[in-house]
């Protein structure tokens, strides 16, 4: 496949081309999906996400100003697509005091068996609940302060540092005997 | 609460395993959506315009619209013509009732007056020019006097004539 600037996959793009709206899939559909499958719950979510994400790119393709990089900009649009998907999940924010319960999901064999690669903790992300992953996801891994989670996700900031520390702990529960510290 | 010291090798564990993941994708293909993901987005996003957009052709009829209405206004609207002056129209000479013994130029200038009055139907000329008595013949002939001699209605018999107006009875007064 041909391979476009960003400029040119812009400027092809608004105009309607057929090619360059296939380029610019073909080049960010990867890196972003990876992106939503730490914010799904599986991967049937994620590519529904995808599938949205991208609609919003194609859409608001002339709201992009050529300062940034392009695929920080569609990142951003994947993250809010992401965040509204979850925001719909009745389940969003919401405490599990029966942390047991939850660790008896994780603590299976062939969870510990894995070699720790991004598919295996993947596997461990799908399993916290919406409002956990998504902060730890902001937080831990694109670098999110709490004012711009608690903007984002339209929670206070207390709320976010709550579910981040109940998410690592989580986590760590999970890995700490094995592989951290 | 933990400090965060204590999930820092947490959160480095995750960080660092998605942010050095390989560009191309893995050859499990955990990380490559599904066709219909393309297909999906396909669907909903505008077809390729084939030519000149609407836009462009609406842009172009509105701009040839104002130019037109302009040049009209500009060269099209002429300057409504004057009211046509009418012509003179050659009229034959209003002439004065006949009055078989009174000869033209001793008419009364009341008798034309009113053959000039009558309405004839046509526009009149101003260049019209009405037939004046001659004031030397005023002056040594007394106005009217050919009018009353076969106008002048004929005394009844037994009647004192009265003189038609006060000239006739000066002269009349003179004479006696």
């Amino acid at each position: 496949m041909q391979q476009y600037s960003d400029q040119e996959l812009v400027s092809g793009v608004l105009r309607g081309n057929p090619a360059h709206q296939s380029a610019l899939y073909q080049q960010y559909s990867v890196p972003m999906f990876r992106v939503l499958l730490r914010f799904a719950r599986d991967r049937a979510e994620a590519e529904d996400m995808l599938q949205d994400g991208f609609i919003r790119v194609y859409r608001d393709m002339g709201q992009f100003r050529s300062e940034g990089a392009l695929g920080g900009w569609i990142r951003r649009i994947m993250v809010n697509t992401a965040l509204s998907h979850l925001r719909k999940q009745r389940d969003f924010i919401r405490d599990v005091p029966d942390f047991s319960a939850f660790e008896s999901k994780l603590r299976t064999e062939e969870d510990f068996a894995s070699n720790m690669d991004a598919e295996t903790l993947l596997t461990y992300i799908h399993k916290l609940p919406p409002g956990y992953r998504a902060v730890f996801n902001l937080y831990a891994i694109d670098g999110y302060s709490h004012e711009e989670i608690a903007e984002q996700m339209g929670i206070s900031i207390g709320t976010s540092k709550s579910q981040l520390f109940k998410a690592r702990e989580y986590l760590k529960r999970i890995l700490d005997k094995s592989f951290i510290s | 609460m933990t400090g965060k010291e204590n999930f820092e090798p947490l959160d480095e564990l995750f960080r660092k395993t998605f942010q050095d993941l390989p560009a191309t994708p893995t050859a499990s293909g955990w990380d490559t959506p599904s066709p219909r993901v393309w297909q999906g987005v396909q669907s909903q996003i505008k077809p390729a315009s084939t030519g000149w957009a609407l836009q462009t052709w609406a842009l172009l009829a509105a701009t040839a619209v104002i130019v037109a209405v302009g040049l009209y206004f500009t060269f099209g609207r002429t300057e409504p013509a004057p009211a046509p002056t009418p012509l003179p129209i050659e009229q034959p000479i209003a002439q004065p009732p006949t009055v078989e013994s009174a000869p033209k130029e001793a008419a009364p200038a009341t008798a034309v007056e009113k053959t000039s009055a009558k309405p004839s139907g046509k526009i009149r000329p101003s260049t019209t020019t009405e037939p004046r008595p001659n004031p030397a013949v005023n002056s040594s002939t007394p106005r009217g006097a050919e009018n009353r001699g076969s106008h002048q209605a004929t005394p009844l018999p037994g009647s004192n004539p009265a003189a038609p107006n006060s000239t006739e009875r000066e002269k009349e007064g003179k004479g006696n």
